[in-house]
């Protein structure tokens, strides 16, 4: 990716760096050249859109550069722009579709009731302005249907049918609502936690780990030693021991299990409640002592350190961890 | 106070920051039009109260910064004394650079209050 940018061949960069982001979503180097390679491949088309804005301001400016911003995964300031145009311009149907999509991918990705109810907020104000989306009828029919609210999904999939009365999936939708029993109540947001409720159940059940915990072990036995480093250890969520590596005494490897599980509750309750997803990484320092955690999968691995060694150095051996060794290992296996 | 925080929040990625007591009192605050302060104040304290607590597993006694990264966001901590400054920036930004200009407030706001 790094060589095509050198070179200036920004098409073929970005294709390398899809398969790449495909491969190893995880990787924060893949995620950053990513992104700098987009913003260099927008960085005309932002400046003369937000020179257009402070010249003109007009909705279709905004809706542009805030997809621009979406595509480059700038997701708050994309945000930020949409709120912008909505209370500049609120009958502009653009940006609600942009907030709705960026709502709804979220959901999709951590099936959380707050991105769902504003996706549907937002999917449902951009359709009172102008209601022939096919896309977005259908998109919110699947959600209805989802949510099991075939009354209200009904609505939807049948002015979708009118856009495109014969496609199968769209007809097997209406299908599936004709033969549920229909809504009590008309609440999407009650609907949204109950699902989220049943999705929390199944995801507790169902632990998804790429490696068996021989692998796993073996991973962290080779791993080199970290000067100042206590402890290396790997958990699920819900705190069951998977894998560790002591380098030097000082943390119990029990203490330091149940310490990772209550960070790891805390934290992931309060990102999702303040609307900003799921934990993914963190470093929690104290006077003598650091810890480093991420999340991979549904597996939370910890780095326990001397709270002076240089957090870079503990980050950059994590970072190795996850591109040398967990993602080489699938590569492998 | 709050023109320190004002000061930070025109770091690039920086959505808000404010300074709030362990329990969740607010000392100052400047957040932007996304957060609303009692949410965050009450969730700062909640997240300070639950890493305090677990960090304390560990012998250790105190927790002086934490930085939180999620799917959309990222959160920082930094304590500043009695209270801790706490800044919410998007998941993207240059966390080397955003971390001197927090430090930098941290630095104003414990000596302003000294």
């Amino acid at each position: 990716m790094q060589c095509y940018m050198d070179l200036g061949m920004f098409e073929e960069a970005e294709n390398v760096g899809r398969q790449a982001r495909k491969l190893y979503p995880l990787s924060a180097t893949v995620k950053e050249t990513m992104r700098r390679l987009k913003r260099i491949k927008y960085d005309q088309q932002i400046r003369q859109l937000r020179e257009r804005i402070r010249r003109n301001p007009n909705p279709t400016s905004y809706a542009m550069l805030a997809e621009l911003y979406r595509d480059i995964g700038e997701t708050e300031k994309t945000l930020e722009l949409c709120r912008e145009a909505m209370h500049n311009f609120p009958t502009h149907e653009g940006v609600y579709l942009i907030v709705g999509a960026i709502r709804y991918e979220r959901y999709l990705k951590n099936r959380h009731p707050k991105d769902g109810v504003a996706a549907v907020e937002n999917f449902e104000k951009a359709l009172k302005l102008n209601n022939s989306n096919y896309k977005v009828l259908r998109c919110l029919g699947q959600l209805y249907l989802e949510l099991g609210m075939p009354r209200k999904a009904m609505e939807k999939l049948r002015s979708a049918l009118s856009y495109m009365p014969n496609e199968p999936q769209l007809m097997e939708m209406v299908k599936q609502a004709r033969e549920m029993p229909p809504e009590s109540d008309d609440d999407v947001e009650e609907h949204f936690k109950a699902l989220y409720e049943r999705y929390k159940q199944q995801a507790e059940s169902q632990v998804v780990l790429r490696f068996g915990l021989d692998e796993l072990n073996a991973i962290f036995a080779r791993l080199p030693d970290l000067e100042g480093a206590y402890l290396l250890v790997a958990m699920t969520k819900d705190g069951r021991r998977l894998a560790s590596r002591q380098f030097a005494q000082g943390i119990d490897e029990n203490v330091a299990l149940r310490c990772m599980k209550a960070i790891f509750d805390v934290t992931n309750d309060a990102c999702l409640r303040m609307d900003i997803g799921p934990f993914v990484r963190g470093i929690f320092t104290g006077k003598t002592v650091r810890i480093h955690m991420f999340r991979f999968d549904d597996m939370l691995v910890g780095l326990f350190v001397y709270a002076k060694v240089h957090k870079r150095t503990a980050e950059q051996f994590l970072n190795d961890l996850i591109e040398e060794e967990f993602y080489a290992y699938r590569e492998s296996g | 106070m709050q023109e320190i925080l004002s000061e930070l929040n025109r770091e690039a990625g920086v959505v808000g920051s404010m300074v709030v007591t362990p329990d969740g009192m607010v000392v100052a605050a400047e957040l932007g039009p996304s957060l609303d302060e009692d949410t965050v104040a009450a969730l700062a304290a909640y997240m300070l109260g639950g890493v305090k607590n677990a960090m304390a597993m560990t012998g250790e006694q105190t927790a002086t910064q934490f930085e939180v990264t999620s799917d959309f966001g990222r959160m920082v901590f930094l304590d500043v004394g009695p209270a801790y400054l706490v800044v919410v920036t998007h998941q993207n930004v240059n966390v080397d650079q955003t971390m001197i200009a927090i430090r930098s407030a941290a630095y104003k706001i414990t000596h302003r209050r000294a």
